[in-house]
């Protein structure tokens, strides 16, 4: 310690002393703490949650598309090249790419199974000759190594071994099928059998006139090779489509051509097997072309951003597409499904709206919560000045503590978004999930960098609150004010009628604003804004008269209520300051949670309608051409009430063209899933009926009976394309429609977005569409085919036999009612899954938050007054009684909340599901449905209540433990 | 601990003795509330001295609590100087933080709330001041343990603020502000407002006691704002102030009910006296004295005539050089033209 002559000496200060006091006070207040930081979690947890939600289910589906697809693609030399080094130049630049994990190169030539006295001894051999007649089993020999047998032993099926020892080889099963007919079922090539091959290792074909020199095939004879495993191609991939055949006629001039030489007339030889000189020679003068396959990097591609994944994938194939003009790249066919499944998850960020009242409610909270933290410092700031702490010092240790608190809060929240995102991911129904898609998304969870950056940003909210509250209280705040703070609240003279009038005002704007603005794109999302706001003026309008209302209440009902009257009825009209936020809280929680399921179960109800509608009948089929009367011959099946097929086909009027869509009107009539909104003018059944009895009748749309004036009745020319040219036949109206099902809405003109129908292919596009009469198309076009079908069933259940004999059919898809929108893959599986989760979390967050809110706002209550129930023990009240008048008093408060939140929340869920139809990808044509689960809502809330009037029982214990004696002497 | 030097700027203060441990030079404090000013100290000038109690006695609404504030640094004067002995310049002029830095190991304050932290036991209430200041562990718990045992605390020591009685509170708030002021060779000075204020009469005279039993042994000075005899009493001298001005001094062992028998009154630096209002409103609130001066006394008559009238009465003179008679209310001679010197 420095100290001059004249005696001046300055403490400059503990530095640490800041930090000290901050981990000090934040033990002493644990249980507000812990509140302040929940609730400050909760705002972090939910676009933390969303985002990673998005961003760790398209790493899953670029994950999943790998795992399903060992190679991305395949690169080779086009046929006919003279040379395949461009394919070598080719993997330098594979290779250099940062999305290739690994590629492999697979030379490939011609082989010709020998048996010793079974197979002819050739001299002459041409790829194109009818060697199978000849007795020549020839067959491509791919020349592979372990670790290309490992990768393929996914792609291929296969029996016995896919391992290659030396002396062993694989054989295809067509290969060995082929043996037998050629050697006239002589060579019996099994699992076991020996083989030996002729390996052709040069290309080899003597220009015209020349005489063949066997000796320029470079024959290597392979014998006594074990055939350890047979292998068969049984699903589209890559490999099975990159080894293009040879077509040609084998066994007679006049036979029909077929393919051979592909992968499934091979056989796989070890490179090992064959030596490096004969690979080297294979693969530069083989037969066929190397084929080099290249696998993506999964985490190549996530590092560069998921949700480029597939474009990025694509660059590539086109960047090795254009460095050479003879090279042929084959695959990345499906990565489209993959882009659309990033850009769906992508298209759902945008559901993180709907969670943003119980975000900005949770800052809110934490507003509150540190104003009034830092408001009960008062004393304690005025203390530590006395003692000589200097502004700096003070400011310190309560920027310390909101920072401690920031960071926990920060910690919690992603703790929370951890286990919630999976929630999100696994959802399958309202508070419902699934646990093994539940542990997927877990071990492949990640948080995005812009969510964590968010997440700070809103941690940084609680330091940069209490920076605010803390300068203006240290500032205002002198020495000698009292550590403990005394005030009496002039009790509320307000009426009620005021802020029943204000609440009734913003409920109007609510019910009329998407009714005056249609919501759809950019001002849904405003109208989901102004609703969010709205929400809050509302929860705090509802909150002010609700509480009017209890202590109105409160003073009439003195044969309930007893002497508590007198207490209870006065104390609920003041302290504003600290129950108007609680109940506003309250409200807040209860009616999102209730919004919010009333929207997500309108929105299943709509699409499950919308899916159903646009599905037609109960079971559609969409296959390849079938005969129109193809469904008779199921007509064995028990269930179906009735088919028809549907004959589909172009045709226009003037420049406007349309689809005209065949069906069997009566059968259609009996099993389309109609709406009354269906057709215009009469009903579905007495048009449909006319249509079947009017021979060239037609049902058109609205729009284009008026746009060609054409009314019930009047002929119409149209022309239709037909299988020879474009026809003009004639017409005649007899109704109108404004959508059917099975296809959608009838004019397009009248669409404004996309209907759910389109995202399968079921809406016709051009202009439209008109219903005609099947037979009426068919003989006008000469179509005898189509490849869609409708079957009607009382119930799914009963056709069950049916759908799975028809689900073994190839190239066929059946789509069955109530079961369309569950494919995981689909967007609208996607959003409500995530609407479905994001209602699950809310729900969870929210009653969180009521708790903690409860656990602030009161705690700090009784705190205060602890004086007055010092005052009621001291005058000769019980522990009892002062439990039972505190508990009246807040557990009436939640209860008028839960009140109050049942009413805003079905009218906001009534606008929000209007409004949140606005920003999802599907445009429903049918009017939306409101559902009201009402035995859901009611449980669910009822919980929420019991567990909150439960927690109004801790501060109420407390107020009774209250010492009159220590209190009553520290006022 | 880290002390640091300051510049040591023209010392105004040299011509004060030794033994002042601060010195108020015609303060004045404006308050601004609602475009309104409220003065609350207007013109007051005092010394502390070294090891002395000094009590300040007034009605509500004086400027007691500001005089304190002023003192303590708290509180900036509008105008005026603040004199800190440990410093030797003039507070006024310095920034907050090498006030507060000051301010540490040589103001203690003491109030009739005691400005206790609730969730701190009494002996961790005494250290908080010396941790704030940064002082050593070693020597804080040296200084604590004795400061406990001064005020006779040492069984009580480990209890929490809120279950400590009304006296207890009072002896760990004064132990609290003497924690940093222990090693000040007697420079320091305890700011009390109202320390006995919630005590019973015994309490509080066991409170007092203590007081002047630190004053003796450490040599701290005491600055005591109240409103009780009892205190005053204890005093070495008492300051009167009514609406922020002193109207008055007096020896130890004043009696508030008979102020007037021991009432010395101090002219300021303009030459200006304070009238006591009690005196004031025995003589039926006077407006105007007549002030004389003979056999070592003034005397200062209420006028309870009309003054400005007397003044104006048009006497007849003579003059003084030619003996013309000088008419009523003219002041030149109409014989010699000689004007009238009053």
């Amino acid at each position: 310690m420095a100290k001059r002559k004249d005696g001046i000496k300055l403490l400059k200060g503990n530095r640490l002393w800041p930090i000290n006091y901050a981990l000090t006070s934040l033990k002493n207040s644990r249980t507000r703490n812990m509140g302040i930081a929940l609730i400050l979690a909760i705002s972090i947890a939910l676009p933390t949650t969303v985002f990673s939600w998005t961003n760790t289910g398209t790493q899953l589906a670029i994950r999943d598309y790998f795992d399903q697809n060992s190679y991305q693609f395949s690169i080779q030399i086009q046929s006919g090249a003279s040379s395949y080094s461009s394919l070598f130049d080719a993997q330098e630049l594979v290779l250099h790419s940062p999305f290739t994990e690994y590629a492999h190169i697979t030379p490939s030539t011609i082989g010709i199974l020998r048996a010793d006295g079974i197979t002819p001894d050739w001299e002459v051999y041409h790829t194109t000759d009818l060697n199978y007649a000849l007795g020549i089993k020839d067959g491509r020999v791919i020349v592979v190594t372990p670790e290309i047998l490992e990768v393929w032993s996914t792609e291929l099926a296969w029996e016995g071994n896919f391992s290659l020892g030396p002396g062993e080889i694989l054989v295809s099963q067509r290969f060995a099928d082929t043996a037998r007919a050629v050697s006239n079922y002589s060579i019996n090539i099994e699992i076991g059998s020996e083989i030996a091959i002729d390996v052709l290792r040069t290309s080899y074909n003597p220009p015209d006139g020349r005489p063949f020199d066997p000796l320029l095939l470079n024959r290597q004879i392979i014998r006594n090779l074990t055939v350890v495993g047979i292998y068969d191609v049984v699903r589209p991939s890559v490999v099975g489509m990159s080894y293009g055949g040879v077509l040609r006629k084998n066994w007679d001039s006049f036979g029909p051509i077929e393919s051979v030489m592909g992968i499934s007339d091979s056989v796989l030889i070890s490179a090992e097997e064959l030596g490096v000189e004969s690979v080297d020679l294979i693969k530069n003068q083989g037969f066929f072309s190397p084929v080099e396959f290249v696998r993506g990097s999964a985490d190549g591609l996530i590092a560069a951003g998921p949700t480029q994944a597939a474009i990025n994938m694509r660059a590539l194939k086109t960047m090795i597409e254009e460095s050479d003009d003879t090279l042929n790249v084959y695959g990345l066919s499906n990565i489209a499904n993959l882009q659309t499944h990033i850009n769906t998850y992508v298209a759902s960020q945008v559901l993180i709206i709907l969670a943003l009242p119980v975000m900005i409610m949770s800052l809110m909270l934490t507003i509150f919560t540190s104003e009034a933290s830092v408001s009960q410092k008062k004393g304690e700031i005025s203390a530590l000045r006395s003692k000589g702490a200097s502004y700096g010092q003070i400011f310190g240790a309560y920027i310390w503590e909101s920072l401690i608190l920031a960071l926990t809060g920060l910690l919690l929240g992603l703790a929370i978004a951890i286990l919630a995102t999976p929630l999100m991911g696994s959802s399958t129904g309202l508070l419902t999930f699934d646990i093994s898609s539940y542990q997927v998304f877990l071990n492949e969870l990640t948080i995005p960098s812009q969510a964590m950056i968010l997440a700070i940003l809103i941690a940084m909210f609680l330091p940069a609150s209490y920076l605010f509250h803390v300068s203006r209280r240290i500032d205002v705040t002198e020495i000698g004010q009292p550590t403990t703070r005394l005030a009496y609240e002039i009790p509320e003279e307000v009426h009620f009628s005021y802020y029943a009038l204000g609440l009734g005002t913003v409920l109007v704007i609510l019910l009329v604003m998407p009714v005056l603005l249609n919501p759809t794109g950019q001002t849904a999302i405003f109208e989901l804004l102004v609703s969010s706001l709205l929400l809050f003026a509302a929860a705090y309008l509802g909150s002010r008269a609700m509480r009017l209302v209890t202590a109105s209440v409160s003073e009439r009902v003195t044969s309930i209520m007893g002497e508590k009257k007198l207490y209870i009825t006065q104390s609920l009209r003041r302290r504003k300051g600290q129950f108007i936020p609680l109940l506003v809280i309250l409200t807040l929680t209860l009616t999102t949670t209730t919004m919010m399921m009333i929207q997500t179960a309108s929105f299943e109800d709509t699409l499950r309608n919308e899916a159903n509608y646009a599905l037609g009948s109960t079971v559609r089929i969409e296959t390849t051409e079938h005969p129109i009367d193809w469904l008779d011959s199921f007509l064995g099946y028990p269930g179906a009430t009735g088919s028809t097929a549907v004959i589909e086909t172009t045709s226009s009027v003037d420049y406007e063209g349309i689809y005209l869509e065949g069906i069997n009107a009566a059968e259609y009539r009996d099993i389309g899933n109609f709406k009354s909104t269906s057709f215009v003018g009469a009903s579905y059944d007495v048009i449909l009926t006319s249509l079947e009895n009017t021979a060239h009748g037609i049902i058109l749309s609205e729009y284009h009976a008026s746009l060609w004036n054409a009314s019930v009745g009047d002929p119409i020319a149209i022309d239709v394309s037909t299988g020879a040219g474009t026809k003009a036949v004639v017409f005649y109206v007899v109704g109108m429609m404004h959508s059917a099902p099975g296809f959608g809405l009838a004019s397009t003109r009248d669409l404004e977005g996309i209907p759910f129908g389109a995202f399968f292919g079921f809406q016709p596009g051009l202009g439209g569409f008109a219903l005609v009469n099947l037979n009426d198309l068919s003989n006008e076009t000469g179509y005898t085919t189509a490849r869609t079908f409708f079957i009607g069933a009382a119930s799914p259940d009963d056709v069950t036999e049916l759908t799975e004999y028809l689900n073994t059919l190839q190239y066929t898809d059946v789509y069955i009612t109530d079961a369309i929108e569950f494919d995981p893959n689909t967007v609208t599986s996607l959003f409500i899954a995530g609407l479905e989760g994001l209602t699950t979390m809310s729900f969870i967050m929210c009653a969180a938050m009521g708790i903690s809110s409860i656990a602030l706002f009161l705690g700090s209550a009784v705190i205060e007054r602890e004086p007055e129930y010092a005052l009621f023990r001291a005058i000769g009240g019980t522990k009892k009684q002062v439990i039972s008048l505190v508990f009246s008093e807040f557990a009436g408060s939640v209860l008028a909340s839960v009140l109050i939140s049942l009413g805003l929340g079905v009218l906001f869920g009534y606008t929000q599901t209007l409004l949140t139809f606005g920003i999802f990808s599907v445009w429903p044509i049918l009017p939306k449905i409101l559902t009201y689960p009402l035995l859901i809502m009611l449980l669910t809330v009822a919980l929420e209540c019991v567990v909150m009037i439960i927690a109004c029982y801790f501060p109420a214990r407390r107020a009774g433990n209250t010492n009159p004696a220590e209190v009553l002497r520290n006022m | 601990m880290n002390t640091y030097e300051i510049e040591e700027e023209l010392d105004l203060y040299s011509d004060l003795p030794d033994d002042v441990v601060v010195s108020v030079n015609e303060c004045y404090k404006i308050y601004k509330a609602q475009e309104l000013e409220v003065v609350a100290l207007s013109g007051v000038s005092l010394q502390i001295l070294e090891g002395k109690i000094m009590a300040v006695v007034g009605p509500s609404g004086s400027g007691k609590t500001t005089l304190i504030n002023v003192i303590g640094g708290i509180t900036k004067a509008t105008v005026g100087k603040v004199y800190w002995a440990n410093l030797r310049t003039d507070i006024t002029k310095l920034s907050e933080r090498v006030l507060t830095e000051a301010r540490r190991n040589f103001i203690g304050f003491h109030f009739q709330l005691n400005n206790l932290l609730p969730h701190l036991n009494a002996w961790q209430n005494v250290e908080l001041a010396a941790r704030i200041a940064g002082v050593p562990r070693a020597i804080r718990k040296e200084r604590v343990d004795r400061l406990i045992k001064m005020v006779g605390l040492e069984e009580r020591k480990r209890n929490k603020a809120t279950t400590l009685s009304g006296g207890e509170k009072s002896r760990v708030a004064i132990a609290s502000a003497l924690v940093n002021l222990l090693d000040t060779e007697g420079k320091g000075l305890v700011l009390c407002d109202e320390p006995t204020g919630d005590l019973d009469p015994e309490t509080g005279e066991r409170i007092l006691d203590l007081f002047q039993e630190l004053n003796e042994t450490i040599g701290t000075s005491f600055f005591i704002v109240t409103h009780s005899q009892q205190v005053a009493s204890k005093a070495d001298v008492t300051v009167e102030l009514r609406d922020g001005v002193i109207s008055g001094f007096h020896q130890a062992g004043i009696d508030l009910d008979m102020l007037d028998t021991t009432r010395i009154v101090r002219l300021d630096d303009k030459h200006r006296l304070p009238m006591p209002t009690d005196l004031l409103d025995l003589a039926g609130n006077p407006r105007e004295f007549r002030l004389t001066y003979s056999d070592n006394k003034f005397m200062l008559v209420p006028q309870s005539a009309d003054v400005v009238d007397a003044m104006r009465e048009k006497k007849t003179r003579l003059c003084r050089v030619c003996g013309t008679e000088i008419p009523g209310g003219k002041f030149i001679c109409p014989n010699c033209g000689s004007q009238v010197t009053v």
